[in-house]
C-alpha cells in the first residue's frame, strides 16, 4: 500500500465520501461524531482535511455564503477518484486479512 | 435589534486574535465554521457557554497548520526555508562542538559585556544637556580680552553687561538668560546648612527644561523674594512636610534674607551641566554686586546663555556684538581686541579646551580611549572565533563539499557560516547582557555615574548593533574562505593542503599576533599609567599633606576688606583656642589652603609694560611650619619683628628665578615690601600643571594697591589649617567643633582633609586606571581563551607527528619546545610591534602632566615576560597532555 492512511484520516475520508456534496468543516465534524460516537473538535477535523487535501485524496471548492456563518462561504470537500481508490484499497486489504483468520482459533 | 445582535456575537477579542494569527487563505473557512458552531450553540445551549466554547475553538485552531507565520515564512518562501535550515545546522554544531562553543561564547560574552558598559558610559557622556528641547539653539557666551604683551583673559564667565547688551541690541537672540552662583548659609528656625544657590534670570525655566514638581513654573522667578528648591534639598530641609509657601533664610551679602518657597523642581538630571539646589531670581545677585561689577566689561562673574533664532548663526551674532562692544569701549578697547564667542550648550561637557565656567567638564578624550579599547576587545574576541573556525575547517570542509555537490551555491555557504557566527554572538549577547547587568553597580562605582540599562528602543538598537557587528566580523573569514572550497578537492581528500596551506596558516598567525599586540598594549599601558599615578601620589609636593585639616569660616560682612579682616581676626581667635588641644601640633590662618585649587592670581605691568602674573596668599607666621614648607634662604616671618606684619614678603623659588628677586630686595612694583626669604617650590595646584610664582605676605593691602589685574575663583575668607598629631580623630574633632561653635555660634562646622581633597583631584586619572585594570584583565583573559582553543587544535593536528617523534625517542621536553616555539615567536613579534605604539600613546597621555615619569624600557621587557608566562600557563596543559600521550594512541587515532 503506497499511501499510509491513519485511522482518523480514513474515517474522515469516509465521511467526506458519504456526504458527497454537503461536506464542510462543521457538517463533517457532526457526521463523524454521530457515526463514531466520539467527540472530536472542529480544529482537529480541519487539520485532517488539510492533510488529506495535500495528499490528493480530496479536493475542495468555496461554496455559497449563508446567513448563519456571518456571511462567510463554506469550503466544500469532495473525494477524488484517487481518494476513492485508496479507500477501496484499504478495504480490500482488510478484507484479505480477515479471510486469513483461521476459524478454529476462536473455538 | 442592535442589542440582540450584540448579545449574539462571540467575544470580539477572540475573534480578533483568530484573524491575527490565522493564515489569510484559511481564515474564511475556519472563521465561518467556528461562527456556525457558535450560532448553533447559542440556540441549543446558553450564550455564556457558547461564547466560552467559541474562545476554546479559537485556541484549538491556534496550531502549527493554521498559524500565519510558518506557512508564508518557512513553507512558501524558499530562501527563508533555507534560513531555517541554517539555523538548525548552526545550532546542532554549537551543541556538538562544546569546547569551541564554550570558548567562543564566553570570550564573546565578556567582550560584549565590556562593550555594553562602555557604550552606556559613552552614550551618557554624549547625552549631556541634550534633554533640553532647544538644546541645539542654546549657546553659552565666552569672552576673550587680548591686551597685548601676553595679557590675555579668556573666560566662560562673562561681564554682567554682556547679557543686557545682547538682549538690547540683537534681535537674533531669541532669549538671553544669565546665571550666577554662590555658596552660602541657608537657615530655618531649627537648623542651618551651607548650600549652593543659583541666581537665574526670568527666562531660565523657558530656556531649560527642568521639570517642576510643585508650583507654577511661569511664576517661579517673578518676585525677587521667591526661592525654588530641588527635590533633594526639599527632602533634606522639610522631610515629608509640605514646603510650598514657607519661608527660609538665605545669607546674601552678609545679611539674612527671608525667601518664600514658590516651587519644587526635580533634581537636575545627572547629564546636565547646569546644576542647582536652590534657585532664586537673578536680581538678588545684581543687588549685591558693586557698581564696577555691574558696568565693567573687564570683570567677569556670570554665565550668559543665549538662544538664537533658527535662521541666524552664532558667528553672525558674535560679529555684531563685537562691533557693539568696540564702539561702547572706545578708548578702552583692548589693544588686540575683545572677542566674544558662543559655545554650543551641548559642547560644554566634553570640551576641556574651553575655560571652565560653573559646570564640571570632563575630558572627551576618555570617551574615545574607552571606546577604542572596547572595540579592540571585541575584535580580540572576534579573532578567537575566526582562528578557531579556521582550525575546525578541516572537519567542516567535507560538509561544504557535500553541500556544494548537492547544489549549494557559494552564497548559501557564506550564509550558513554567517548564521552560525550570528547565532553564537546572539547567545553571547544574552550572557553578556546578564554579565553587564551584574557588573553595572561596580562600574557605576568607579565612574561615579548612575548608568542603567533601560529597556528602550535605543538600548535595543545599541545592543543589536554591537552584536551584529561582532557576529559579522567574526564570521567574515570562515564565511569567505570555507565557501571557496571546490567540492572535488575536498571530497578527493587533498584537503589537508587546502586548510593548512601557507595562506591560512599565516593568516592565523597574523590574527594571533594581533591579539598579542593588543594584549601587550593593554598590559604595558596599564603598567605605565599605574607607575605615573603612584609617582604623583608619592611626589614630594613641597609640603606635607598628611594630617592637615582645613576649617573654613563664614563671615558676615559687607566689603571685601572687612570680610578679610574679620575673617582673619576670628581665625586667629580660633587658632589660639584650638592650639590648646594637645593633639593639635600646629595651626595657621591663611587666605588660601591646599585643599582647594584656584589661589588668587594677580598681575602687574612691569617696566616693559608686559603683564606679569603670580599667585598670592595671605599667611601668618606659622604657615611654613604647619605645612612643613622649607625655607631656602633668608628667614620666616617673625612675631618679634614688627615690620613683618606690614612690609615683608616671602617668595618661592620660581618667583625668584623668573623675576630675579633676591632676599633683601624691595621689588619696584611693591616698594613698601622687602623680600625676607625664599621658600622651596610647593605645589598648590594639581600636578598636571607646574608651579607658578608665588608671593606670601601677612599684609595683603599693599599688594592689592599695586596690581592691575586680579582673578579669584575661591573664597578669600581666611581659613584655619591644623596639623594634627595623628589622624586619630573622633575626640579631637569634637573638641575642635566645640571651640568653633563658641566662636562662630551661627555657623556650620565643616572640615576638610588636605590629603583626601588631593586624592579627589586625581580621581579622573585614577578612574581611568581602575577601568583600564579591569579591561586589561578581561582582554588578556579573552586572548588566553583563544590561545587555549588554538593550542588544542594545533596539538590535535600534530598528534601523529608527536607520536612518531616519541617512537623515535624524542624526550617530552623537546616536544614541549616544538609546541611552544611558535608562540614564543609570536609574543616577541607582538612585543616589537606594540612597543612603539604604546610608547607614543603613553607619551601623549603623560604630556598632560607637568610632573611625570620617563617611560622605562624595562616596562616592555616586563610585559614581554608576563606575556610569556601567561602564554606558557595557557598552553602548558594541552602541550603536556600531548607530549605525554602514549604514541600508540595518537598513531591509531583517525
Amino acid at each position: 500500500m503506497g499511501n499510509q492512511l491513519g485511522n482518523l484520516e480514513e474515517m474522515i475520508l469516509l465521511v467526506v465520501a458519504i456526504m458527497n456534496d454537503q461536506a464542510y468543516g462543521v457538517s463533517i465534524t457532526d457526521e463523524y461524531n454521530q457515526q463514531s460516537g466520539n467527540n472530536i473538535s472542529l480544529s482537529a477535523v480541519h487539520t485532517v482535511l488539510r492533510r488529506l487535501e495535500k495528499k490528493g485524496l480530496i479536493k475542495s471548492d468555496m461554496g455559497g455564503a449563508t446567513q448563519d456563518r456571518g456571511g462567510r462561504r463554506k469550503r466544500l470537500y469532495k473525494i477524488t477518484s484517487y481518494g476513492y481508490s485508496t479507500l477501496k484499497e484499504v478495504q480490500q486489504h482488510r478484507e484479505r486479512m480477515w479471510q486469513q483468520i483461521p476459524k478454529i482459533s476462536f473455538g | 435589534m442592535e442589542q440582540n445582535s450584540k448579545k449574539n456575537s462571540p467575544p470580539a477579542w477572540a475573534d480578533n486574535f483568530l484573524e491575527w494569527y490565522c493564515a489569510p487563505e484559511l481564515l474564511e473557512e475556519v472563521q465561518g465554521d467556528i461562527y456556525e458552531l457558535f450560532l448553533r450553540r447559542c440556540k441549543s445551549e446558553n450564550i455564556k457557554k457558547a461564547r466560552f466554547k467559541f474562545i476554546l475553538d479559537v485556541f484549538r485552531f491556534f496550531n502549527y497548520s493554521t498559524i500565519k507565520g510558518n506557512r508564508t515564512f518557512f513553507r512558501i518562501n524558499p530562501s527563508t526555508a533555507m534560513l531555517k535550515n541554517y539555523l538548525k545546522v548552526s545550532f546542532r554544531i554549537l551543541v556538538k562542538e562544546k569546547l569551541y562553543t564554550t570558548v567562543n561564547i564566553s570570550g564573546l560574552s565578556i567582550a560584549l559585556a565590556c562593550a555594553i558598559l562602555i557604550a552606556l558610559f559613552v552614550k551618557d557622556e554624549w547625552s549631556y544637556d541634550k534633554f533640553h528641547q532647544d538644546s541645539d539653539q542654546i549657546y553659552r557666551a565666552w569672552v576673550k580680552e587680548d591686551h597685548g604683551n601676553n595679557e590675555i583673559y579668556f573666560n566662560s564667565t562673562t561681564p554682567i553687561v554682556l547679557g543686557q547688551t545682547i538682549r538690547n541690541t540683537l534681535p537674533e537672540a531669541a532669549q538671553v538668560v544669565r546665571i550666577a552662583q554662590i555658596n552660602t548659609l541657608i537657615s530655618k528656625t531649627d537648623f542651618s546648612d551651607n548650600q549652593h544657590v543659583l541666581f537665574a534670570e526670568k527666562g531660565f525655566f523657558e530656556l531649560f527644561n527642568f521639570k517642576e514638581i510643585d508650583g507654577d513654573r511661569n511664576n517661579f522667578l517673578l518676585q525677587p523674594g521667591n526661592v525654588i528648591l530641588s527635590e533633594k534639598v526639599l527632602k533634606k530641609y522639610f522631610g515629608d512636610e509640605k514646603a510650598l509657601g514657607k519661608l527660609i533664610n538665605i545669607d546674601l551679602n552678609g545679611e539674612k534674607k527671608p525667601f518664600k518657597i514658590v516651587g519644587i523642581i526635580e533634581d537636575a538630571p545627572s547629564n546636565s551641566s547646569i546644576t542647582y539646589e536652590l534657585i532664586i531670581p537673578y536680581s538678588n545677585y545684581e543687588t549685591g554686586a558693586s557698581r564696577n561689577e555691574l558696568e565693567n566689561w573687564y570683570s567677569v562673574s556670570v554665565e550668559t546663555y543665549v538662544k538664537i533664532n533658527e535662521n541666524s548663526s552664532p558667528d553672525l551674532i558674535c560679529h555684531k556684538i563685537e562691533g557693539t562692544i568696540k564702539s561702547l569701549l572706545a578708548d578702552n578697547y583692548p589693544q588686540n581686541g575683545y572677542r566674544v564667542g558662543l559655545q554650543p550648550l551641548t559642547d560644554i561637557h566634553l570640551n576641556s579646551e574651553m575655560p571652565r565656567g560653573f559646570a564640571e567638564v570632563s575630558d572627551g578624550k576618555y570617551s574615545y580611549i574607552l571606546g577604542t579599547i572596547a572595540l579592540f576587545i571585541l575584535i580580540v574576541a572576534a579573532i578567537n572565533f575566526m582562528t578557531l573556525s579556521i582550525g575546525r575547517s578541516l572537519s567542516r570542509a567535507k560538509e561544504v563539499g557535500v553541500r556544494k555537490s548537492i547544489g549549494a551555491k557559494r552564497k548559501q555557504i557564506v550564509m550558513q557560516y554567517w548564521t552560525e557566527a550570528l547565532l553564537t554572538t546572539f547567545f553571547a549577547m544574552l550572557f553578556g547582557l546578564f554579565l553587564a547587568t551584574l557588573c553595572l553597580p561596580l562600574f557605576n562605582g568607579f565612574t561615579s555615574k548612575q548608568l542603567e540599562i533601560e529597556p528602550s528602543m535605543e538600548t535595543l538598537l545599541i545592543i543589536l548593533g554591537i552584536s551584529s557587528f561582532t557576529g559579522l566580523v567574526s564570521g567574515i573569514y570562515p564565511a569567505l574562505i570555507l565557501s571557496r572550497f571546490t567540492p572535488a578537492t575536498v571530497l578527493k581528500g587533498s584537503l589537508g593542503k587546502l586548510v593548512s596551506g601557507k595562506g591560512n596558516d599565516s593568516f592565523r598567525k597574523i590574527m594571533v599576533s594581533f591579539q598579542f599586540v593588543v594584549s601587550v598594549m593593554l598590559v604595558s599601558g596599564t603598567l605605565i599609567i599605574g607607575e605615573q599615578l603612584r609617582f604623583i601620589q608619592d611626589k614630594n609636593l613641597g609640603y606635607n599633606k598628611e594630617h592637615l585639616l582645613v576649617i573654613p569660616q563664614n563671615i558676615n560682612a559687607g566689603g571685601l576688606s572687612d570680610l578679610f579682616k574679620n575673617g582673619k581676626a576670628k581665625g586667629q581667635q580660633l587658632k589660639e583656642e584650638i592650639l590648646k588641644i594637645p593633639e593639635v601640633k600646629n595651626a595657621s590662618v591663611s587666605m588660601h589652603t591646599f585643599n582647594q585649587n584656584g589661589w588668587m592670581e594677580l598681575g602687574y605691568k612691569d617696566e616693559n609694560n608686559i603683564m606679569q602674573f603670580f599667585n598670592f596668599n595671605v599667611v601668618d607666621e606659622a604657615f611654613l611650619e604647619t605645612h612643613d614648607i622649607s625655607l631656602l634662604q633668608g628667614r620666616n616671618f617673625s612675631e618679634e619683628i614688627l615690620s613683618d606684619q606690614k612690609n615683608a614678603m616671602l617668595i618661592n623659588e620660581t618667583m625668584s628665578n623668573t623675576f630675579g628677586w633676591h632676599v633683601g630686595d624691595r621689588p619696584k612694583q611693591f616698594p613698601q615690601y622687602e623680600v625676607i626669604g625664599i621658600v622651596k617650590d610647593f605645589n598648590f595646584i594639581s600636578l598636571h600643571s607646574s608651579v607658578n610664582p608665588v608671593i606670601l605676605a601677612i599684609n595683603p593691602f599693599g599688594i592689592f594697591e599695586n596690581i592691575s589685574n586680579h582673578e579669584n575663583s575661591t573664597s578669600i575668607v581666611p581659613k584655619v589649617t591644623l596639623k594634627l598629631q595623628s589622624k586619630n580623630l573622633g575626640e579631637t574633632l569634637s573638641k575642635v567643633e566645640n571651640i568653633f561653635n563658641k566662636i562662630h555660634p551661627n555657623d556650620v562646622f565643616e572640615f576638610n582633609f588636605v590629603d583626601e581633597a588631593l586624592s579627589h583631584m586625581y580621581r579622573k586619572d585614577r578612574r581611568i586606571a581602575v577601568v583600564l585594570n579591569y579591561v586589561t584583565f578581561l582582554g588578556l583573559f579573552i586572548a588566553c581563551l583563544g590561545l587555549f582553543g588554538l593550542i588544542t587544535l594545533v596539538v590535535n593536528k600534530r598528534a601523529k607527528e608527536f607520536g612518531i617523534r616519541k617512537v623515535f625517542g624524542a624526550p617530552i621536553y623537546s616536544i614541549l619546545i616544538q609546541i611552544s616555539k611558535e608562540f614564543v615567536w609570536i609574543v616577541i613579534i607582538a612585543l616589537l610591534i606594540a612597543t612603539p605604539i604604546t610608547w607614543w600613546l603613553m607619551e601623549n597621555w603623560l604630556m598632560d602632566f607637568s610632573y611625570r615619569i620617563q617611560i622605562n624600557p624595562l616596562i616592555f621587557l616586563l610585559t614581554g615576560f608576563i606575556m610569556l608566562v601567561i602564554t606558557g600557563i595557557t598552553i602548558s596543559y594541552q602541550a603536556i597532555k600531548a607530549a605525554k600521550l602514549n604514541p600508540v594512541k595518537s598513531l591509531k587515532m583517525e
